[in-house]
């Protein structure tokens, strides 16, 4: 009984859409799958997909690269200061994407403040605004604060008399973080990397408002089918592709990573 | 007589395994150590027996590496390690809470330190195996440490921190994590193997019971200080102040102040006695006239008639309460003048113990003790 209401709310809210979508796929404007047909042999769309995946996986990569040196010291500083700098990193969360987005769009326009700075290096006024660069900087900026506060979670949770003890069993320091630190923080890692990834696989007023023609994701190709073509088969059609490439992809990296047999903390 | 707080000679340092030589620790403007002086022997089971925060895990980490000493030096094997990485140190060390490494099974756990000293695979596979078998793990070799009972968790650390032939084995609280029952089962475990493999060991803990049984010699901390060294029944029977006296065991410690000193004996008065009482010379362990006079309650005579005065010191009170303890009841006691003091008797004999009933302790200088003030 208990279980009803959650159950209830959970059909309508999740299962309910997700279905509709499903179904729309196969069924508009006719029934089958010519709606699969048209977005496999549509060359314009095999590009948004592959464009959407290595975004996606640039992403990724990167805000996991730049989130553990900084989890790694938010789990070792005191407990005072590490509640104020995780504000910090809260803060932006706070922030409307929309805002944030376009405030990448100032900084990194032409005359903006990261150009100006990079110019006497590149020697160049121009803007790097409406690039790959551009959607890849402002979405790591946006989908940071996940790795940092997933891999901290789990860093804190590591015993920290650890480290010590492989120092103690003959290990330098650098032996000593490869061989014990890091093994155990790699579930973080690899789950938060994959939590950015499928969160990236969906974004659409990011890559719309700081990427160029050429940055358009599987999402803005979505809102146009949708908004411009009133095409709600193909929108489904694409959607549903975006599911099962997450969820594809979180499969295997978790088929990969419990075959290494890495121990969830 | 002072606590033998003698510095180590030059000779001691190549003979000893391990050498303290006045180590000072200081965090920001409070002590943690101050002035540690202690010699171990090869093959000698070393204990720092101390309540928490008296600085005894400190030193173990500053021998370990793990904490640098603000002043002193230490040695290990004759040689000056002071300024060495913890992973050149060549030293065993065992945590309260193991530290196993979680990601890895107890053979690899034990296969770590032969695999950081690029041991070949034979000889290594070799060693694991034998200590393994030494240990009773070999049917747990694949497992990983959360699939282990806390005492079997124990043996791995153990054997991951002797695999590697260490020049001494530092243990911090090894058994504080266990059971009481199995607490008693390690502790004779822990000791066979010491002995089996000749170890040096240098142990901490907090619990007296553990220290006596398992040490050669005990070193008592208190703030930072090494108040005294000795084997354990010389602890028990000799401490040399009163914080030692009351740590270990049970003692009755009484404000006391030095009146006369006849050669032989000490002359006290003793806050709460009537009379005079007399201490061995050898027991007066206090540099002051100010101390506090001290004896064990199995030292206590207790009889219902004055004794006679070849007892030399005696007194009258009565029965306050006592507590049955099966085999014995504790009676506490109280003189006219206020003195509290408890004896220990048969609890067959507990009906000559009423309440309020009337009785006489005596003692020999020799069973009495005048220490120094320490708390």
């Amino acid at each position: 009984m208990a279980l009803g209401l959650p159950v209830a709310f959970m059909a309508i809210v999740y299962a309910y859409p997700v279905g509709a979508m499903l179904l729309k796929s196969v069924t508009e404007p006719k029934p089958g799958f010519g709606n699969f047909r048209r977005a496999f042999t549509d060359d314009a769309i095999w590009d948004v997909l592959v464009i959407t995946v290595r975004l996606s996986a640039e992403v990724a990569l990167l805000t996991v690269v730049l989130g553990f040196p900084v989890a790694y010291f938010l789990s070792r500083t005191s407990k005072r200061k590490a509640r104020f700098l995780v504000l910090l990193v809260i803060i932006p969360f706070w922030t409307s994407i929309l805002v944030r987005s376009f405030s990448w769009i100032v900084l990194l326009g032409d005359n903006g403040l990261v150009t100006s700075i990079l110019e006497p290096v590149t020697g160049d006024a121009q803007g790097m605004l409406y690039s790959e660069s551009a959607v890849v900087i402002a979405m790591t900026h946006i989908l940071l604060p996940f790795p940092i506060l997933i891999i901290k979670g789990t860093l804190d949770q590591i015993d920290s008399s650890l480290p010590p003890a492989a120092r103690s069993l003959g290990a330098g320091p650098l032996r000593a973080f490869a061989h014990v630190y890091l093994p155990l923080a790699v579930p973080a890692i690899v789950s938060s990397g994959m939590l950015v990834f499928v969160i990236a696989l969906g974004f659409y007023v990011t890559p719309a408002l700081v990427g160029g023609p050429k940055q358009s994701t599987i999402a803005v190709v979505i809102a146009q089918a949708v908004q411009v073509n009133f095409d709600w088969g193909m929108a489904a059609a694409l959607a549903t592709l975006l599911l099962v490439i997450a969820t594809t992809l979180t499969m295997i990296v978790r088929r990969l990573t419990k075959v290494k047999g890495l121990v969830a903390l | 007589m002072t606590a033998p707080m003698t510095k180590p000679t030059t000779a001691s340092t190549t003979t000893d395994q391990v050498v303290f030589d006045g180590i000072h620790k200081w965090y920001g403007d409070s002590p943690a150590v101050h002035d540690f002086n202690l010699a171990i022997a090869k093959g000698e089971f070393v204990t720092l027996l101390g309540p928490s925060g008296s600085g005894k895990t400190t030193n173990l980490r500053i021998l370990a590496g793990l904490e640098s000493a603000t002043a002193g030096e230490v040695y290990l094997a004759g040689r000056a390690v002071t300024d060495e990485v913890p992973e050149k140190r060549n030293i065993g060390l065992v945590f309260q809470n193991y530290a196993l490494f979680p990601h890895m099974t107890v053979a690899q756990n034990i296969a770590f330190p032969l695999r950081m000293r690029r041991m070949k695979k034979d000889d290594a596979a070799r060693e694991i195996d034998r200590v393994l078998k030494m240990t009773q793990l070999t049917e747990f070799r694949d497992r990983y440490p959360r699939q282990l009972s806390g005492g079997q968790q124990q043996r791995v650390a153990l054997a991951r921190a002797f695999v590697f032939d260490p020049s001494v084995l530092l243990m911090d609280e090894p058994l504080g994590a266990l059971d009481r029952n199995l607490r008693d089962h390690m502790r004779l475990e822990l000791k066979n193997l010491q002995q089996r493999i000749g170890a040096t060991v240098l142990y901490v803990t907090h619990d007296q019971d553990e220290a006596l049984a398992l040490s050669d010699r005990i070193g008592v901390m208190h703030r930072g200080v090494l108040q005294q060294t000795a084997p354990p029944d010389e602890l028990y029977e000799e401490p040399v102040n009163s914080f030692v006296a009351k740590f270990l065991g049970q003692s009755i410690c009484l404000p006391a102040r030095r009146v006369d000193d006849d050669g032989r004996y000490t002359v006290v008065e003793v806050e709460g006695m009537a009379g005079r009482v007399l201490v061995d010379k050898d027991n007066d362990c206090s540099a002051d006239p100010t101390g506090e006079f001290m004896i064990r309650p199995e030292r206590f005579r207790i009889g219902s008639d004055k004794p006679d005065a070849a007892e030399r010191n005696a007194v009258s009170c009565t029965v306050a309460a006592h507590v049955y303890l099966g085999p014995q009841i504790e009676v506490h006691l109280r003189t006219a003048e206020g003195a509290e003091l408890q004896v220990v008797v048969p609890s067959a004999r507990r009906a000559d113990y009423d309440t309020g009933s009337a009785h006489w302790l005596s003692w020999a200088p020799g069973d009495c003790r005048f220490l120094a003030h320490v708390t």
